[in-house]
């Protein structure tokens, strides 16, 4: 579905992003991680098409991106980024209902089948019962799914997330990503995330991409890229992989340094 | 009534327009009776007034809408990019020029030049070479044209003899004095057509502010709605001010006011905006001619009543809009 | 601790002791200084440097224009003073130009900084001031100018005549009674509008022009008024004082919003042809905008109709 072909990405002379190929087909779940500064928000960023590259280039279902008109775009892929401003004064069923632009004329009005789109969009995301709530009103958690609804609320085929579980803790993090991963499974919807943490990459994702200094240091399924040797070369990290005990997927299994004694 | 979705408020705001236009008829040195005013020459001069103050108010909160969107900043007004500055150092060059007085078109024409060729200046030194323009560098832009501007400008006015002195001073703070139709005529065009622009594409404002990177995710061309709104916005305060002067705070003041109420959703705020600044300007106006012997000029009452208003909207704190 | 209280109080009677003794000292010199203002030079200045138009004409018309040596950069007229090297704006002189041009006597009307006289009394000029707001002013300058500059008898004569042709206009409208003279409004400026007030050169002209200035009763000397009170006064006449670049200012004048109902602008009697700087410069040739004006207010054919003053539209 989406390609990547030796894309390099930056801002003014500085390159991101070096040479990356990539592949996802329709319905996966790609995983983008790697150490800070290595280049996923970056490459994030070229895939939603905001970001032209220097080199190289992406493709959507084998049209290149750059020809895909905006609007057009918007109704096939959605991306949650980090840059939302979080004082809007806007209701969650407005901020949802927003989401429902790309499907609507420049100046036209929502129409019975946009309210529905949103009305849906809310229920998949758990925030239906929040829906007349301010989003300054309403904890970190909810706001994240009412712009989860947002994305939904496009009807997209592919949906990019920048870090979404940032900020949220446990419960909230794992609701949110079970959520998505429902919407993949059930609907066949194409997802790639950026991740921070690991071990929710892993649990998650069919296929990880570790980027390391802007370059595509591993690409495969979890069990292939968490390895402990990988990790130490591309973390600096001295760190063991165990399956997980339920899933089975691969588990990093961290413990403190040792501590030099007081002499 | 739901202040936030019924169109009540509207109405409401339509009848207080219409009584500020009612009251400004009555004000002034001057009483006519209610009898009399049908041929009353000094009638049509306060029509022509409050005609003006309609036109400007309703342009300078619109466009104070617009920038504090695409700026996201809460200071953000008509003049912040430095036009305040620009049309005054023309309306100056043209006043002390002697391009000024009865019938002469030099100082509305050199103020929106100024007003127009400061927005032109500012947004290509924002120019990136991609052609983007990001919102901070052109604040930065702005704030530093304007000051430039600004000091040409009082240079100009340290050396001009007192008469011009006075009459540059005199534009600066503002006065929807017409004595003549062309006031008018140039302003309500630019603004009329802003207006319709931005009611139109009231969601796009919206978009915006979210954040440049989600508005473009939604589908929007950013740069190019930026492009737009701003030269909408630009030529609706040029227009203003080459027929009025600077009056300031209506730009800052009536969004805040009437967001704080209506709600940031610019479908609303857009056309509820015009309507409230119309209405501050024409109150302003009333009291700037009938209070005292001596005619205040209107940048005076704008910011005397507006701030405090302001500030007693903003203390009652329970509008969830406050952040 | 007693003694500590006697101690500061102490100090502090001195010192507001000698600041009192400072002031009072200050005062006493400075009174002494203002006396001098008013005497006469000892021998007639020979390089006078002149702050004002007013000044630099009557000057000239005392037959002293080659003993000045510095004048403002508004002195044009008579043609020769425009050779005089410049000293500076409106009473707004550089001080170091006119010092270099080493005058012993400086004479002003309106300065800015009002202690420009006394540095310059420091220097060793003398400064004569003048205050020239109305005709009985202006004769009186003329006199205080002549007796300065060792010219009293042509002075004298100079007031004399200026007096005469004053009187010679008030002949043209010397039997009309008060209440049918003309009433003026003087538009001095017309954005914002400006007339002249009571306290104003202006408002002399007109009435000495046997007009009667509308805004008389406003104290100050160039107030901004609303159009509004314009159209309630109701003008017979409308006087335009400002250089503009609009050729039919008095056509502009009568198509204003609500001005067509006044008696003025009916009976199309705007006047924007008489030269601003006889009736705006405070000085000898104000006397012959008196007459233009009393000219124009009262026209030499009585009982004929009143042609419509050049510039206003013409008849339909």
């Amino acid at each position: 579905m989406l390609s990547l072909k030796n894309v390099s990405a930056g801002y003014g002379r500085k390159l991101v992003v070096r040479d990356v190929t990539m592949h996802v087909p329709e319905g996966e779940f790609t995983g983008l991680i790697g150490p800070n500064g290595s280049g996923k928000t970056t490459l994030l960023r070229v895939i939603s098409g905001v970001l032209p590259p220097a080199e190289g280039e992406v493709l959507l279902r084998g049209a290149p991106l750059r020809a895909i008109g905006k609007r057009r775009l918007a109704q096939i892929m959605a991306c949650l980024s980090q840059e939302l401003a979080l004082d809007l004064a806007f209701t969650v069923r407005e901020i949802v209902l927003m989401g429902r632009s790309p499907h609507l004329s420049r100046i036209g009005r929502e129409t019975r089948r946009d309210s529905e789109a949103a009305e849906k969009a809310m229920a998949l995301a758990d925030v239906a019962d929040i829906a007349d709530r301010f989003m300054t009103e309403i904890s970190g958690g909810e706001r994240q799914r009412a712009f989860i609804a947002m994305c939904l609320a496009q009807e997209p085929q592919i949906l990019l997330l920048d870090e979404p579980t940032s900020h949220l803790d446990v419960g909230h993090q794992l609701s949110l990503l079970d959520l998505v991963k429902r919407l993949n499974r059930r609907s066949g919807m194409t997802v790639v995330a950026v991740f921070h943490d690991l071990n929710l990459a892993s649990e998650y994702c069919d296929r990880l991409l570790l980027l390391h200094q802007g370059r595509a240091e591993a690409l495969g399924s979890p069990q292939e890229v968490l390895t402990a040797e990988i990790i130490q070369r591309v973390y600096q990290a001295k760190v063991l992989t165990e399956p997980n005990l339920v899933s089975g997927r691969p588990h990093i299994v961290i413990s403190a340094g040792a501590v030099p004694p007081d002499n | 009534m739901n202040v936030r979705r019924g169109w009540g408020i509207f109405g409401i705001l339509l009848a207080l327009l219409f009584g500020a236009c009612a009251l400004s008829l009555l004000a002034g040195p001057y009483w006519v009776p209610i009898s009399e005013m049908p041929g009353s020459e000094i009638v049509r001069m306060r029509i022509a007034r409050i005609l003006l103050g309609i036109i400007a108010g309703a342009g300078l909160s619109v466009s104070g809408v617009i920038f504090q969107a695409l700026l996201r900043n809460p200071l953000a007004e008509p003049y912040v990019l430095g036009v305040s500055s620009g049309a005054g150092l023309g309306a100056a060059v043209a006043i002390v020029m002697g391009l000024s007085g009865s019938g002469v078109w030099g100082v509305p024409v050199l103020a929106f030049a100024g007003a127009l060729g400061t927005i032109l200046i500012v947004y290509a030194l924002a120019r990136t070479s991609s052609g983007a323009v990001p919102v901070p560098t052109l604040l930065l832009s702005g704030v530093i044209v304007g000051a430039v501007l600004s000091s040409i400008l009082m240079f100009i006015v340290s050396t001009s003899e007192a008469e011009k002195l006075h009459n540059v001073m005199w534009w600066l703070l503002g006065s929807l004095q017409a004595l003549d139709w062309w006031p008018l005529e140039i302003a309500a065009p630019p603004v009329a057509a802003g207006l319709l622009m931005a009611v139109l594409l009231s969601r796009d404002l919206n978009l915006m502010t979210l954040g440049e990177e989600p508005a473009a995710h939604l589908g929007l061309n950013v740069e190019q709605t930026k492009k737009l709104f701003f030269l909408v916005a630009s030529l609706m305060t040029g227009a203003t001010v080459a027929a009025c002067g600077l009056i300031g705070f209506v730009g800052l003041i009536v969004p805040h006011i009437v967001r704080l109420i209506i709600g940031p959703d610019h479908r609303r705020l857009v056309p509820a905006s015009a309507l409230a600044g119309a209405t501050f300007l024409v109150l302003a106006d009333s009291f700037a001619r009938s209070v005292l012997p001596v005619e205040i000029p209107i940048g005076v009452v704008t910011a005397f009543l507006g701030g405090p208003f302001f500030l007693f909207i903003l203390r009652r704190r329970t509008s969830p809009y406050w952040r | 601790m007693i003694r500590a209280h006697d101690e500061r109080e102490r100090c502090w009677s001195a010192a507001i002791l000698s600041v009192g003794v400072l002031a009072v000292l200050s005062l006493v010199l400075s009174a002494r200084v203002a006396q001098a203002e008013g005497e006469p030079a000892r021998k007639p200045p020979q390089r006078i440097v002149s702050l004002a138009p007013s000044v630099t004409e009557m000057l000239f018309g005392l037959g002293l224009g080659d003993r000045i040596v510095g004048a403002t950069d508004y002195c044009d007229y008579p043609p020769e003073a425009k050779k005089i090297p410049r000293v500076g704006g409106l009473g707004r002189p550089n001080l170091e130009r006119l010092l270099s041009m080493a005058p012993d006597m400086v004479i002003a009307t309106d300065l800015e900084r009002k202690d420009l006289p006394d540095a310059l009394r420091r220097a060793g000029i003398e400064v004569l001031l003048l205050k020239i707001g109305n005709f009985a002013e202006l004769f009186d300058a003329e006199r205080k100018m002549g007796e300065a500059v060792g010219e009293p008898e042509r002075a004298a004569r100079q007031v004399r005549e200026m007096q005469a042709q004053l009187d010679a206009a008030a002949k043209l409208y010397a039997g009309v009674p008060r209440d049918r003279l003309p009433r003026v409004f003087i538009e001095v400026w017309s954005d914002p509008l400006i007339t002249a007030g009571g306290a104003s050169f202006l408002d002399d002209v007109v009435a000495r022009a046997g007009g009667v200035n509308v805004a008389h009763d406003l104290e100050r000397d160039y107030p901004t008024i609303n159009p509004e009170r314009v159209v309630e006064w109701n003008p017979d006449v409308i006087l335009l004082c400002y250089m503009t670049e609009a050729k039919d200012a008095a056509a502009q004048v009568a198509g204003r919003i609500g001005w067509s109902g006044i008696k003025a602008v009916r009976e199309r009697r705007v006047i924007a042809d008489i030269s601003p700087d006889s009736l705006l410069r405070p000085g000898p040739r104000l006397v012959a905008g008196v007459e233009r004006l009393a000219e124009r207010l009262h026209p030499p054919q009585a009982g004929k109709a009143v042609p419509p003053a050049p510039g206003n539209p013409p008849e339909k």
